[in-house]
């Protein structure tokens, strides 16, 4: 939630820098939509200002009815061209173009995603920045850029209409003037009512979007079948509902009042009331004004004050959404140290001077079409382009606290030698994962190194030294995309090398007859036609993976969790034959299964306590003995 | 024309029953703003013409503007009420009144059944629709009461002033009629192409952003994947609006033209070919005459306008009471073939037959007979005779659960095992109701489980699966989960877990999304409080579906023990399913699954020395465990 107001230069610096984005994006579409936009309004005016009038002024000053309908012929014929224009802008060309623009937009955030750092999901602040712009970025630039075309129609209408009826109606004018100034004025006091109550309303709509989310989302229709909890849920939606009622009620009644207040003035008294009376006074008492002008004049403030109205909209909006924009801009500072060394430059492996990654001019252009002054790229001393093949890797005295003040590693030594098989083992939250997610650089160490073949491991570009590792993890995701694609994961797929995955992993058995299609889309996500595969079949196609990506190095986190003892002794025995030169390394509690490791290390808070063979460590009946025994009692 | 009264009906209870004024405040408004945009339109400005025409007094015009002022600012009060103050209200109720039944009755739909993506699909339009259609039609309705009184205001004034306007007045209603329909039509066919390519830009959004594929993201080339759904999206929703938008775009343009100009232009041309003819018109009334008929003519557009959003909304409407009151069936029990015994079918609690009146949840059911109502019993036995399940959409003759027959007695605890897919998990869903069998019968004293209510097999059951949910509401919620529980037991159950210390407040909130100060709790913590909803509150019957799969070995020693103990004396029931089999030695009865088939029951000795599928997954379990004396 925005504490801080934000300040009205940068709502309007937010404004043009979004509507230059666009611009930049297609400067097609924006020229083509200003000239359909101002010929609209142009249109408008005739149509509701001039025509009756001037039908009018013909039939007073006698012209010949032939002419005044060739006027008419004239006339429709003028609008028919203007609203082709708009039937074409709106329903052909306008989607398409739009389409694209957010598709631009939208990639480019995620390549700013893709660059962000792990950290950033650890701290629910930046993670809900994240979401709030990914929300934004389809819609506000382009929100942005509607409002001041919008805005610009509105000004062309009224123009004209000054234009015409200004020689003689300064007084009209005037009042003209003077209702929207008075518009202008009460629509700002109403409009710091309105974000009071739009922000209300706001957070009680978060509460019931969770609720509701509680209430009926698949996930939880088993806690809602087997358990009273729905009724709890209830109850606090029903309530939240009322408060919200409340607020409704509340805040509609003192924005009415400013509303109500607001038409009466402007609208019922000076366009209806006021100019209607000055111009009969000039047509009866002072016998100047033809009744024509008389018409032209009263519709003409007429169209003035609905013109108003419209405008007070565009500068409500334009408000909104120069504060909406600022979360697009959030992104610009989001932590991306690590992976920006290797997203954004792989090959030069430049960095930010400042370890800032606002834009760089490398990438083309970030979102809010934001630039650093100055930018200076320098390359990092000792950066190593091609990661040479590990040997071996090694943590010297390393530590590491997450972002968010939890305790990870205190001194961690570890020497992993190439072909070894290792078992990292401790009960929950000693430090298993975090050793993993320093080993694949999710985060940096903060004190002591990890280094490879004697190199430091952040010399290296990030996606170069993470391609070393093959990963299955217990919480893997499946894609809504075919099996090949789940399987390859984005490398160029080859044919052999798959089948040949897939059968290592015993998905695809000849002999037994199970196949699986490599086309067929998995998940039901996408298509009504997907097919939805067994636990087993999952873990299985995790396999796959590690099998195809055929790595130096394997990382396996809790891989069996959920299987069965048959399964999951079939499991290690399928991963020890088919990597069995590989260098393997096992996060697990089930210990029964990593007994046959080479190396097995044992954690505690953070801390390697104990580390040696599955024989040595038993006879030290230390932290792994207990471990171990508590298995079978 | 049926399916738009049932919709009007529909929509009349439900506006009586969120508010019994609504009707007529929708009903006073919009006859008042017709009667204002009338008299301004065509009545206001033609006084005035005429009176200047006419020469009569500034007095006279003076007061035609005060009546018009006068008008204005009773009808703007009037308005600001119902639009600023009336209707958001309204509305707010209406969504909460029409989301509550239909989420009720979701979660009456059996388990199975509601998790289809057909269902799932069907669920999710009729929450999105239902009351922003609901509030359509009754603004509709309105509107259309309003224009009904507009015409006749009109017409009056035509036909007393130029009785062949009349028929030049509808014109607009033979172009918008087709124009319109045709116009819906094409709409509604881009509308499902744009959506399903919506669908996919979503994904990839969700992807990109969501934490839990940040890993792999990193981690290898998924990316140019996920990207390229993106793109298929993208390039989906370009494609369509190139092809069907031209169409669109043709009918747009002529009812701009026939609609907007034309409503203007037409009237001039017909009263002034009337003066070529030789008529004489006040300039008053000149004006009058055209206005009347542009107003008319865009009255009329709007009423049809109206009325094909008439019929879509009712279309909604009606899904809407379709889906309340139909008959919901197992989708295990009923695929088109005839369950085996012709027994087995899941019927409505009681409750949802009632459209109106209070709701409060757990209040009795109506309609069940009155036996029901009672306590259900101390002494139980719970029946499996012969019951088999299939699940919708796997082969022919592969079942799930096939033919599977047990007593399941008060205070007996038991394990369950087997390997994985062989019908444990589908065995307890079965037991605690939440599908339904595909034949044969599970009876709980005698009677079918079937008949007992919903709410009692609620109090009945307490269940912890695998996939337990920790709610972001506060402690005390978590554990009580809507039952009695006092916050004595629940202190004394977060004690049994070993969590007093860490919870010192049981009504603090857990999760960050509703505050900022909420607890956050690590994975086992989260398991021990799920197993502290079991011991607060007394289930006569514990159901422990595999819930400390994610816990080290340590602590999963000390949970079942826990469990174990806190039930031990209580008379109460337990079943748990799991993998590990040190636990299985504690208890008196142990279930083997295999192949969906009950294949053995007995204690641990007797099965051991049985010889059959349970000594051999005790002793590979065993055999892995090396250099420790059990």
């Amino acid at each position: 939630m925005r504490k801080a107001e934000i300040p009205i230069q940068r709502i309007i610096k937010n404004n043009f820098q979004m509507a230059g984005a666009v611009f930049r994006a297609d400067a097609g579409y924006a020229g083509f939509t200003l000239l359909v936009r101002m010929l609209s309004g142009i249109g408008s005016t005739f149509l509701y200002v001039y025509l009756l009038g001037a039908v009018i002024y013909c039939v007073e000053n006698g012209k010949e009815p032939g002419t005044i309908l060739i006027f008419l012929l004239c006339s429709t014929a003028f609008l028919a061209v203007v609203f082709a224009l708009q039937a074409y802008y709106r329903h052909v060309f306008a989607p398409v173009r739009r389409e694209r623009i957010v598709s631009g937009l939208q990639q480019e955030l995620f390549d700013r995603l893709q660059a962000a750092d792990m950290a950033n999901y650890d701290s629910a602040m930046l993670y809900t920045k994240v979401t709030l712009a990914n929300e934004e970025v389809a819609v506000r630039p382009l929100e942005i850029t509607d409002n001041l075309f919008r805005g610009l129609e509105g000004l062309t209408a009224v123009c004209a209409i000054f234009a015409g009826i200004l020689p003689a109606n300064w007084f009209v004018m005037g009042i003209c003037v003077v209702s929207f100034a008075a518009g202008i004025f009460l629509s700002g006091i109403r409009s710091g009512q309105e974000v009071q109550y739009d922000e209300q309303m706001k957070r009680k709509d978060k509460k019931l979007s969770l609720l509701r989310r509680l209430l009926y989302l698949p996930e939880y229709g088993k806690d809602n079948r087997l358990s009273h909890v729905h009724k709890v849920f209830l109850d606090d939606y029903r309530n939240t509902v009322m408060e919200k009622e409340q607020i409704a009620a509340e805040g509609g009644r003192r924005i009415g009042n400013l509303s109500f207040f607001q038409k009466i003035f402007c609208s019922a008294f000076c366009i209806d009331f006021l100019i209607p009376l000055y111009l009969s006074m000039a047509v009866l008492l002072w016998g100047k004004l033809p009744i024509s002008a008389f018409v032209v004049a009263v519709n003409a403030g007429d169209q003035i004050q609905r013109r108003l109205d419209v405008f007070l909209e565009v500068i409500a909006a334009f408000l909104k959404n120069g504060r909406l924009a600022e979360r697009i801009r959030d992104l610009d500072n989001i932590q991306c140290d690590i992976e920006a060394v290797g997203s954004v430059c792989p090959v030069s492996g430049m960095r930010k001077q400042g370890a800032e990654c606002a834009a760089c001019p490398e990438v083309v252009r970030s979102v809010s079409g934001m630039r650093k002054q100055g930018a200076e790229c320098v390359t990092r001393p000792g950066f190593v382009r091609s990661v040479p093949r590990m040997r071996i890797l090694e943590l010297h005295n390393v530590s590491f606290v997450y972002p968010d003040g939890t305790p990870g590693l205190s001194g961690i030594d570890l020497t992993i030698r190439k072909g070894s098989k290792v078992a990292v083992v401790g009960r929950n939250g000693s430090g298993k994962t975090t050793l993993i997610k320093l080993l694949l650089r999710f985060y940096d160490a903060d004190s002591g190194s990890i280094l490879q073949n004697g190199t430091d491991i952040r010399n290296f570009a990030v996606s170069s030294y993470r391609a070393q590792f093959g990963i299955a993890f217990q919480d893997f995701n499946i894609y809504a995309a075919s099996v090949r694609d789940n399987v390859c994961m984005g490398e160029a797929p080859e044919e052999g090398r798959l089948i040949q995955a897939l059968e290592r992993a015993g998905l695809h058995d000849g002999s037994k007859g199970t196949f699986v299609n490599p086309d067929a889309q998995l998940t039901r996500e996408l298509e009504e036609g997907g097919i939805l595969l067994s636990g087993g079949q999952l873990q299985r196609l995790a396999l796959a993976r590690v099998f195809y990506r055929d790595s130096d190095i394997v990382i396996m986190d809790e891989p069996t969790a959920a299987m069965d003892v048959f399964f999951e002794k079939e499991f290690y025995r399928t991963v020890f034959e088919q990597l069995k030169d590989r260098t393997v390394i096992f996060v697990s509690h089930r210990l029964s299964s990593v007994t046959a490791c080479d190396t097995i290390v044992y954690m505690e808070h953070g801390k390697i306590l104990e580390e040696g063979t599955h024989e040595e460590l038993m006879g030290l009946q230390g932290g792994y003995y207990r471990l171990f025994r508590a298995q079978f009692e | 024309m049926n399916g738009i009264l049932k919709s009007m009906r529909t929509m009349f209870r439900t506006a009586l029953a969120i508010d019994r004024r609504s009707l007529l405040i929708c009903l006073a408004y919009n006859l008042i703003k017709q009667l204002m945009n009338v008299f301004y339109g065509v009545y206001f400005l033609r006084m005035i013409l005429a009176g200047l025409e006419t020469g009569r007094s500034l007095g006279h015009i003076l007061a035609v503007l005060g009546v018009m002022f006068g008008i204005n600012v009773l009808y703007g009060r009037f308005s600001q009420y119902y639009n600023h103050e009336y209707l958001p209200v309204f509305r707010l109720k209406a969504d909460c009144f029409m989301n509550e039944k239909i989420m009720e009755k979701a979660n009456s739909i059996p388990y199975d059944t509601a998790n289809s993506p057909r269902e799932l699909d069907r669920y999710s339009r009729v929450m999105e629709n239902s009351s922003k259609r609901m509030i359509q039609l009754y603004q509709s309705f309105g509107l259309i009461c309003g224009l009904l009184e507009a015409f006749a205001m009109i017409l009056y004034y035509i036909v007393r002033t130029d009785v062949f306007a009349v028929f030049f007045s509808a014109f607009p209603l033979l172009y918008s009629y087709f124009l319109g329909e045709k116009s819906a039509e094409l709409a509604y066919e881009l509308n499902k192409k744009l959506s399903s390519a919506a669908r996919k830009k979503e994904y990839a959004g969700r992807v990109y952003y969501l934490q839990r594929y940040g890993a792999e993201m990193r981690t290898s080339k998924i990316g140019r994947i996920v990207r390229g759904i993106y793109r298929e999206g993208s390039a989906q929703t370009a494609d369509a609006y190139r092809r069907d938008g031209k169409k669109i775009a043709g009918m747009d343009f002529l009812e701009l033209l026939l609609g907007d100009a034309m409503s203007m232009v037409l009237p001039l041309a017909y009263v002034v070919v009337r003066m070529l003819c030789g008529a004489r018109y006040l300039l008053g009334d000149f004006i009058g005459i055209t206005q009347a008929i542009t107003i008319f003519s865009s009255d009329v557009e709007w009423m049809l306008d109206e009325a094909l959003e008439i019929k879509s909304a009712s279309l909604y409407i009606n899904d809407y009471t379709d889906y309340l009151s139909r008959e919901v069936y197992s989708a295990g029990a009923s695929e088109g073939n005839q369950p085996e015994h012709g027994k087995c079918q899941f019927r409505n609690p009681g409750g949802n037959q009632s459209e109106h009146g209070k709701r409060q949840s757990g209040e009795p059911e109506a309609g069940q007979p009155e036996d029901l109502k009672r306590s259900l019993p101390g002494k139980f036995c719970i029946t499996f005779d012969h019951v088999k399940y299939h699940y919708p959409g796997s082969p022919e003759g592969i079942s799930a659960l096939d033919d599977v027959s047990v007593d399941i007695r008060n205070g007996e605890k038991i394990a369950i095992v087997g390997r994985n897919g062989a019908g444990k998990t589908t065995f307890v869903s079965l037991l605690v109701n939440l599908i339904s069998c595909s034949g044969g019968k599970i009876t709980l004293n005698g009677r079918e489980m079937d008949t007992y209510g919903r709410e009692e097999l609620k109090s009945f059951f307490g269940v912890v699966c695998q996939d337990y949910k920790i709610y972001p509401v506060s402690v005390r919620d978590n554990v009580s989960i809507g039952g009695k529980a006092s916050a004595a037991d629940i202190r004394d159950a977060l004690e049994k877990v070993g969590l007093a210390g860490r919870i010192p407040d049981i009504n603090a909130v857990i999760g960050k999304e509703i505050d900022d100060r909420g607890l956050v709790l690590s994975g086992g913590e989260q398991q021990r409080l799920a197993l502290a909803r079991v011991i607060a509150n007394p289930f006569p019957v514990v159901v422990l579906d595999e819930p400390t799969s994610a816990l080290d070995a340590i602590t999963e020693r000390n949970m079942n023990r826990l469990i174990l103990d806190a039930l031990k004396d209580t008379g109460r029931t337990l079943l748990f399913i799991s993998h590990k089999l040190s636990t299985t030695k504690l208890v008196d009865r142990i279930l083997v699954f295999e192949d969906g088939r009950l294949v053995e029951d007995g204690n641990h000795r007797a099965l051991m020395e049985k010889g059959g599928l349970y000594a051999e997954m005790y002793l590979e379990q065993n055999s892995l465990c090396k250099g420790v004396d059990t």
